[in-house]
């Protein structure tokens, strides 16, 4: 198997302030890749650098240090041209589908304009494509829904319009950022399910950023990826049910031991784990260390000075951890 | 128990200029003494409009067509503006939802304690607002010699949140009553949260009523739990009954949808559709265009929440007269 994107060594420094002198440690030394036709997920939490890291892999934002390759190549060398070829197989879609559709287009030339665009597409072909095109994502019948306006849908039907949006070029990977954040709870699960299903049938490569550890195990209880980020850092990542089933990074622990559980007999007896500190953490390019050591239980002096390297703790598993990264050590 | 605060078939909508939006078509509820009530529904399914009509918060463009909110014997929504006065925040308090706006960026911590006392007229001098305002910040886990100088621009969303808390507990309460109080929170900080509520019903004793989209909290926090769809209550009943046997399509649906971490992947089941056009709503029970058991009454005629067994009560034809138990 290829790999669609590789993310290696990325570092992103935002710099701010007068002459630019405050700056900002987003994201420091970030490996992560997603082989074609797989799923990943990057699960963190609001400020942890997560939409950041999915905006480089989309070539929207790019990285201070490091290098991100798109089939191989390295984007960050790439012509205007080159670029522009391989454009339209990597897609982005966005947060907030109440401000990432116009509100003044049509349904049907929302998918349709790329299409013009992109591949010239006219008259029948273009309503035969576009019509294709809302009904793998769900929006069906069709020609129901061609001349409404996207206020016309519910949160989900917008996420599915703008799914049906990012299909226009025939993508190999689509990025989603948050798909289901602002979509009501009951409709939650079916967009999950329509990125697996766009995942099985057309073999599309599909990473998701979610904050919603459930959402992250319902989509990769089958196959996939997950990554952990905290403080700009991966500190756990590895296949789906690996990660998910038997977290061992303390921060991974503490957040699926938080996640709300369904469950009112559970939810009442379980003990949950208490955080030093919930603070999110800034971290400059000068910082050192852990950057969970400031909200650790288990810490120890090391995690205050050495930054942990990710490190393999079983095939296709590994963590960023001084305390746990040796099998001796889980507590 | 008694019954301390019983919500009778409250009518309210929000005009727009599109028509009128029917938010809570004929609410009725009962909320027992020293109890945890959830109401759990989607967005815009009406479930602030609930706590917005009780506590006559509504927005300009709300109006309230009938109902009662029976407090302690009086009907709360008839009361004089003065009357109503006395009774909030001394007896019911309500933490507003969106915490992150709702403190004024421009005052201080200490100064929103302030306004409150000022508000409802009690004379407590500095020292006594300091001293109790500390109390109740302790109560929420917060240092007040830190927070009560701040800016709320200073505090972390989960600490405002808080603040909130301590804020509507300083007169208090008897009753809390909470809009949303973990939306837009962390992971971690929405627990912490949960957590926390957790602990001060156990230590004042106090009834909580808490509005939330995510059925997951209700199971950790509450007693009974009230499930809204469209503006109607379909579900009303104890907590470890409703996740055990719902009764309702709806809820049935909506828990077998949710992406618990606990939950068994293979059986999520979305629900199919999407909530209605609170504008034009579908005619007699508004579930019917995405419930698998719909039957031709459905379409006409609006099931009446009826209590079957053991107390539950479920408005679906399902269980009314004539309908199929099974199902």
């Amino acid at each position: 198997m290829h790999e669609a994107i590789k993310v290696s060594n990325v570092s992103k420094v935002f710099s701010r302030g007068y002459l630019r002198k405050s700056h900002k440690l987003v994201l420091s030394g970030i490996d992560l890749k997603i082989t074609e036709g797989d799923r990943l997920v990057i699960v963190g939490e609001s400020g942890m650098g997560k939409t950041t890291l999915a905006r480089i892999m989309a070539d929207l934002e790019w990285p201070t240090e490091g290098q991100v390759l798109w089939f191989g190549q390295d984007i960050g060398r790439m012509s205007k041209k080159e670029k522009r070829l391989l454009r339209g197989s990597v897609q982005y879609v966005h947060q907030d589908p109440y401000s990432s559709l116009h509100p003044a287009k049509t349904i049907f030339n929302i998918v349709a304009d790329p299409l013009r665009y992109a591949h010239g597409l006219k008259s029948k072909d273009l309503r035969k494509r576009v019509k294709e095109l809302m009904e793998m994502v769900g929006l069906t019948p069709a020609e129901y829904f061609f001349n409404k306006y996207p206020h016309h849908l519910s949160g989900g039907g917008r996420q599915r319009l703008a799914i049906a949006r990012a299909l226009t070029t025939e993508p190999r990977v689509i990025i989603a950022d948050e798909p289901i954040s602002m979509i009501d709870m009951s409709l939650r699960a079916s967009i999950i399910k329509l990125f697996k299903d766009l995942n099985d049938q057309y073999n599309i490569a599909v990473v998701l950023v979610l904050h919603d550890i459930g959402a992250a195990k319902y989509f990769t209880y089958e196959k996939g990826e997950v990554a952990i980020l905290y403080g700009g850092k991966i500190v756990e990542k590895g296949e789906g049910t690996k990660v998910l089933d038997n977290p061992l990074h303390p921060y991974t622990r503490v957040l699926i031991n938080s996640s709300p559980v369904a469950d009112p007999e559970l939810a009442r007896n379980r003990q949950v784990e208490q955080l030093r500190s919930y603070a999110v953490p800034i971290r400059t390019p000068d910082s050192k260390g852990c950057p969970f050591a400031h909200a650790c239980n288990y810490y120890i002096e090391k995690c205050l000075e050495r930054d942990p390297q990710l490190v393999p703790v079983e095939q296709n598993h590994e963590i960023a951890c001084h305390v746990f990264c040796n099998r001796d050590g889980v507590i | 128990m008694n019954s301390l605060i019983k919500v009778e078939n409250l009518r309210a909508v929000y005009l727009v200029r599109e028509g009128t939006i029917k938010a809570a078509d004929g609410i009725s509820f009962d909320v027992q003494e020293n109890s945890v009530t959830a109401i759990v529904g989607e967005s815009a399914s009406g479930k602030s409009t609930i706590i917005e009509a009780m506590t006559r918060t509504l927005p300009p463009n709300g109006r309230l067509l009938e109902g009662k909110v029976l407090y302690k014997g009086k009907d709360l929504l008839a009361l004089k503006k003065e009357e109503f006065r006395r009774i909030k925040w001394k007896e019911i308090a309500l933490v507003p939802q969106a915490a992150q706006q709702s403190l004024n960026p421009t005052m201080k911590i200490i100064d929103h304690f302030k306004d409150t006392i000022e508000a409802h007229r009690i004379n407590w001098n500095h020292d006594q607002l300091i001293q109790k305002a500390s109390e109740k910040l302790e109560m929420v886990r917060l240092n007040p010699d830190a927070v009560l100088y701040s800016y709320p621009m200073q505090l972390s969303g989960g600490m405002k949140q808080r603040v909130l808390i301590a804020l509507a507990l300083l007169l208090d309460p008897e009753v809390l009553i909470l809009d949303e109080p973990t939306s837009a929170l962390d992971v971690l900080t929405q627990a912490y949260i949960v957590q926390l509520l957790k602990e001060l019903k156990k230590k004042l004793n106090i009834t909580l009523i808490f509005v939330t989209h995510d059925i997951a909290i209700a199971a950790e926090l509450a007693d009974k739990v009230a499930v809204i769809y469209a503006g109607n209550i379909v579900e009303y009943n104890s907590v470890f009954r409703i996740f055990k046997n719902p009764l309702h399509p709806y809820t049935k649906g909506l828990l077998g949808s949710i992406m618990a971490i606990n939950a068994d992947m293979s059986k999520i089941k979305p629900i199919p559709g999407a909530p209605p056009s609170l504008l034009t709503p579908p005619s007699g029970c508004r579930f019917h265009p995405r419930c698998e058991h719909a039957m031709d009454i459905c379409k006409k005629e609006k099931p009446p929440l009826i209590t079957v067994e053991d107390g539950a009560q479920v408005a679906c034809h399902l269980y009314s007269q004539g309908g199929r138990k099974d199902a």
